[in-house]
């Protein structure tokens, strides 16, 4: 339950990032700010300031200043607040795990369900499918979709995707998931329609999806239920693996890969615009592991944990 | 059994081929990708751009352009790189495996060995606060994203503490075991870590498990009921009895490492793998060597389920039917 | 023709060039062995002159030249006889490693444009072991003229009133790495002449943008609201200064996005007209110092090829009447070079009148060596001289 506060009081406060942006730190998370100034201990300093020593090479941003209204966690490489960013990007990147999460098991549900209950070649075809998916690169797919996809969007009949919205990130990382959910939910009913209630309400000459919707769905969504939030956190770990080879959410919009991967410039001088996201996506991907946990242990199906290497 | 082997490496091979006619087709589909200018050189007049297209055959309509590129990475096994012009695919591929094979195997002992102890001291001592301790700290691990990890240890082994406590850190690269055994174990040290951070909590979650069940089933009872001591039962017993689905599961994470799935570890790290290849190629677009890293990448996933699969049905009938 | 008698070449041409000595002199120019492969050679090497000889050479680790035994200096200023026995270079690391592998002393030389977060370590605790030059070059936004909205000439004179080049100096490393510019053709170049037709208070150099005055502009032009694609390459400095760009349109009245791709592609992906690019962040490095090398290659009619990926006047630019001024300067040559230059500057103001590109910063190049390197010699056509380093 601690775990559930925790994750929710990360929400909480991604939720209040406009609060914060206007009311507490009066910056816009989303303009550069490069030559302008701020306040530290009642004086007026430069947001990025230049080397004045030795060859004068080289600027550096404002570092942690721990004053709310000023910079709090210091600027980036732009001159932005990072900690409205870092809240910002926390709204994205729950948004990216919590969706894509949804949607991959949802389509793992109606796929595995399908594969294991009809069997035949619809089993063969979606069993190869899902090999398929499995062993596809997915930076290949993110690299080139976002070349694609980036530049021009993408149409499908009358739905048009823009190429920097969230939508892409979501729908990439759900799909290449699919198969890692579907496959044991696909064995599982593969052993549940050898069972005896299914095997009688076949006898009994009841329609499948009266038996799907009754026997086999209620069966398997237990597991579904644990598959949630570990691929919750599981996702928002892809997205920042994405993000941080700049092939996720794209600038100026954030999320905490994108935070990573712009402070990744500024890591020997101004560390924390790297570490602070870091932070938040471990303490948020550990709350939904742990959650996971607890929905299991309560419902005792087999869903493991896995990680992005 | 003969028969769904021959029926799995069928599917296998499907599989492989789907996965290149894919990387060859949204290669041609990305607008910019045409690697004609980019070779000709900037401000090339349209003459030398046509001849260059002539030469590497990029004027042929696609379906031959991938028989032809199939033929010279597996036929005349002869393929070059569209962006490094002259550089052979397949002895780049195997320059790089022995680093990501030094990569993944040191990190698989150290997760191995940490996951095994984590998880048979947590089952060990189950209902102390050392069994919730271990699996927080398994949980942590999968949970801190691994290309942010190694930066860190970067900050802190390269600058930050550089000049004190981590002096004796070498450069970010990689140094063969061949040329200097030490060096070698020195520049892969915290890549290991790092790397086998992540899956040592996996693993000692599910030996922890694994033993717990284990420890539920008839034959432990027995081994109780004899009267042998319970270190014994726990490790000549639950724990030799749940190495099974960890060595399947072990297959699988060891196939897709192989493979590159170490492709985050090995940029950060700087180390020339499997991984930092595909990561390269992709960021030049270089088809040949993506077309290559794909291939030999899917091999080993594709390979490392064909082989649980095919052992598991080997020890399970039920299977082979399904 | 060659004469091995005399020792002399004699080279026909079909019509006058005064560049071409410098079309001989760049350094992608070689003079190769008859039936030399009229081809890309790969990682074969075909043999030519110089001090220096390939050992080894794989793309993807290192390059290992030694001492050619063959080889006889001719001419100290032309190809001079090099100071070390051997040149290795090896690929692969990091810009971050390559620069803390000098500092330690592991390496000789960073190959890459130091990372910006490296600079000031640089030029404080290493300030003797780095070499600052400026370079021929400018880094500039170029404006798709055939496309909405920079069509529009008000909206293109817009984006030059407003963009901040102190603001693109800091991106690249401060004012002492770059400098603001407001003309096609760098400072110090031949028929570069001091003028900025858009800057805040007038006067002949760069000082400061004028918001208002862009975002009368806009307004005037009618294409406020326009949405607007930045194309840029996907590196830390080019998409920093990409950032900037799209928040500074958005303050100037569009609705702007950033759209960075990899480095490799963006270069081509900008010159074809297919792909719809409206406004990209490119950069142009001398080839040899002539005018013609920036204002006939980058902004003249000849230079546009709609649906080619190779058309490197990104713009599209193409007017009549600057071309027949090109034309003019071109032929111009022939006679006076120093006439032609002045002609060339005023085809530089006649450009930026049209401003088809804003040009953004001239930029200087860091040379990062190690502690034991001596006798740096630096040559704005070949850069470093490798072959001219001492090393103790």
């Amino acid at each position: 339950m601690v775990s559930l506060a925790v994750f929710l009081l990360v929400v909480l406060a991604c939720l209040l990032a406009p609060v914060f942006e206007h009311a507490v730190a009066h910056t816009d998370a989303f303009t550069s700010n490069i030559s302008g100034t701020t306040v530290v201990d009642g004086r007026r300093v430069p947001v990025l300031t230049p080397s004045s020593t030795g060859l004068g090479l080289g600027v550096t941003p404002i570092g942690p200043t721990w004053d709310l209204h000023h910079y709090f966690l210091g600027a980036d490489g732009q001159g932005r607040d990072v900690m409205a960013r870092l809240l910002f990007g926390g709204r994205n990147s729950l948004l990216i795990g919590v969706l894509s999460a949804v949607i991959a098991c949802g389509a793992a549900t109606v796929l595995g369900v399908a594969a294991g209950y009809f069997g035949g070649v619809l089993d063969a075809v979606l069993s190869r499918l899902f090999d398929v998916v499995w062993a596809f690169p997915v930076y290949l797919l993110a690299i080139s979709l976002s070349v694609v996809l980036l530049t021009s969007g993408l149409t499908v009949g009358p739905v048009h995707i823009e190429g920097d919205s969230l939508w892409l990130p979501i729908l990439i990382i759900a799909v290449i998931y699919v198969p890692y959910v579907a496959r044991p939910l696909r064995g599982q009913v593969l052993t549940l329609r050898g069972r005896d209630f299914i095997q009688a309400g076949v006898g009994n000459g009841a329609s499948d999806l009266r038996i799907l919707r009754k026997d086999v769905l209620p069966n398997v969504m237990p597991t579904v239920l644990v598959f949630l939030p570990l691929m919750t956190a599981l996702n928002m770990l892809t997205e920042s693996a994405l993000s941080f080879l700049s092939i996720g959410v794209q600038p100026p919009n954030a999320s905490w890969g994108t935070i990573i991967n712009d402070g990744l410039g500024l890591l020997y001088t101004r560390p924390m615009v790297t570490l602070a996201p870091g932070l938040m996506i471990a303490v948020t991907a550990v709350a939904l592991n742990l959650l996971g946990d607890g929905v299991r242990s309560a419902l005792d199906p087999k869903a493991r944990l896995r990680g992005a290497a | 059994m003969l028969l769904f082997i021959g029926r799995r490496s069928v599917a296998a091979l499907f599989v492989l081929f789907t996965i290149s006619v894919l990387v060859f087709l949204i290669f041609f589909a990305t607008p910019g990708v045409d690697p004609a200018a980019r070779i000709a050189g900037r401000n090339a007049d349209p003459a030398t751009l046509a001849q260059v297209r002539h030469e590497f055959g990029l004027d042929r309509p696609i379906p031959i352009r991938y028989g032809l590129m199939m033929e010279h990475l597996f036929v005349h096994r002869d393929l070059t790189s569209f962006v490094n012009r002259g550089a052979l695919v397949i002895p780049q591929i195997r320059q790089a495996v022995p680093v990501t094979l030094s990569l993944v195997a040191g990190a698989a002992v150290v997760w191995m060995v940490l996951g095994l102890l984590m998880g048979t001291v947590a089952a060990a001592r189950r209902g102390t606060a050392l069994d919730p301790v271990m699996m927080l700290l398994g949980v942590v691990g999968v949970s801190i994203p691994v290309y942010w990890l190694g930066e860190v240890v970067n900050l802190l082994t390269q600058s930050r503490w550089h000049s004190g406590l981590f002096s004796w850190v070498p450069p970010l690269g990689y140094v063969s075991l061949r040329d200097d055994p030490v060096e070698w174990a020195l520049h892969l040290l915290f890549p290991w870590l790092t790397l086998a951070a992540l899956y040592a909590g996996i693993y000692a979650r599910v030996v922890r498990g694994e033993i717990l069940e284990a420890l539920n089933e008839d034959y432990v009872r027995t081994a109780r009921a004899k009267g042998l001591s319970e270190r014994r039962i726990l490790l000549r017993h639950a724990l030799r009895c749940s190495l099974i689905p960890i060595v399947s599961l072990f297959g699988l994470d060891f196939g897709a490492l192989v493979g590159g799935a170490a492709l985050l570890t090995e940029v950060v790290f700087g180390l020339p793998g499997v991984g930092k290849l595909t990561f390269d190629s992709l960021q030049n677009l270089d088809l040949p060597v993506i077309m290559g890293c794909v291939l030999y990448a899917a091999f080993f996933v594709v390979l490392a389920n064909a082989v649980v699969d095919v052992l598991y049905a080997a020890l399970d009938p039920r299977v082979r039917r399904a | 023709m060659g004469d091995p008698a005399t020792g002399t070449v004699t080279l026909h041409l079909t019509e006058p060039d005064p560049e071409l000595p410098y079309k001989l002199a760049v350094p992608h120019a070689s003079i190769l062995p008859k039936g030399a492969p009229p081809k890309d050679a790969g990682t074969t090497p075909i043999p030519t002159t110089g001090p220096y000889t390939f050992a080894s050479y794989d793309p993807n680790r290192a390059l290992k030249m030694v001492r050619n035994p063959y080889f006889k200096q001719w001419s100290r200023d032309a190809q001079p006889e090099g100071y070390p026995d051997e040149i290795d270079e090896t690929f692969g690391l990091t810009v971050e490693s390559e620069v803390t592998a000098v500092e330690n002393g592991q390496a000789d030389w960073v190959f890459d444009p130091p990372p910006t977060d490296r600079l000031n370590e640089i030029g404080t605790k290493y300030a003797s072991q780095a070499h600052v030059n400026p370079l021929t070059a400018f880094w500039y936004l170029a404006m798709n003229t055939n496309l909405a909205p920079f069509d529009n000439l008000k909206a293109r004179q817009a984006v030059n009133w407003a963009v901040d080049r102190d603001a693109v100096v800091r991106q690249y490393g401060g004012q002492n790495l770059a400098a603001p510019v407001c003309t096609v053709l760098p400072p110090g170049f031949p028929g570069h002449v001091d003028t900025c037709d858009y800057t805040k208070g007038g006067g002949s150099t760069w000082k400061a943008p004028d918001l208002q005055k862009a975002k009368q502009l806009v307004q005037e032009s009618g294409t406020a609201g326009a949405k607007i694609g930045v194309v840029v390459t996907d590196d830390e400095v080019n998409k920093s200064i990409g950032e900037y760009v799209q928040s500074m349109l958005n303050s100037i009245g569009y609705r702007a996005t950033l759209k960075p791709i990899s480095g490799n592609i963006q270069f081509t992906y900008i010159q074809n007209t297919k792909n719809k690019v409206q406004i990209s962040l490119s950069s142009w490095y001398q080839d040899y110092p002539a005018a013609s090398d920036f204002l006939d290659v980058l902004l003249s009619c000849a230079s546009f090829h709609p649906g080619s990926d190779s058309s490197i006047n990104i713009s599209g630019f193409c007017d009549k009447k600057v071309d027949a001024q090109m034309q003019q300067a071109l032929a111009a040559e022939r006679t006076s070079m120093s006439k032609a230059n002045t002609l060339w500057g005023q085809v530089d103001q006649a450009v930026m009148e049209q401003a088809p590109v804003a040009p953004l910063i001239t930029p200087k190049l860091i040379d990062f060596t190690s502690k034991r390197t001596g006798n740096y010699q630096f040559s704005k056509q070949f850069y470093m001289l490798v072959s001219q380093l001492w090393v103790k």
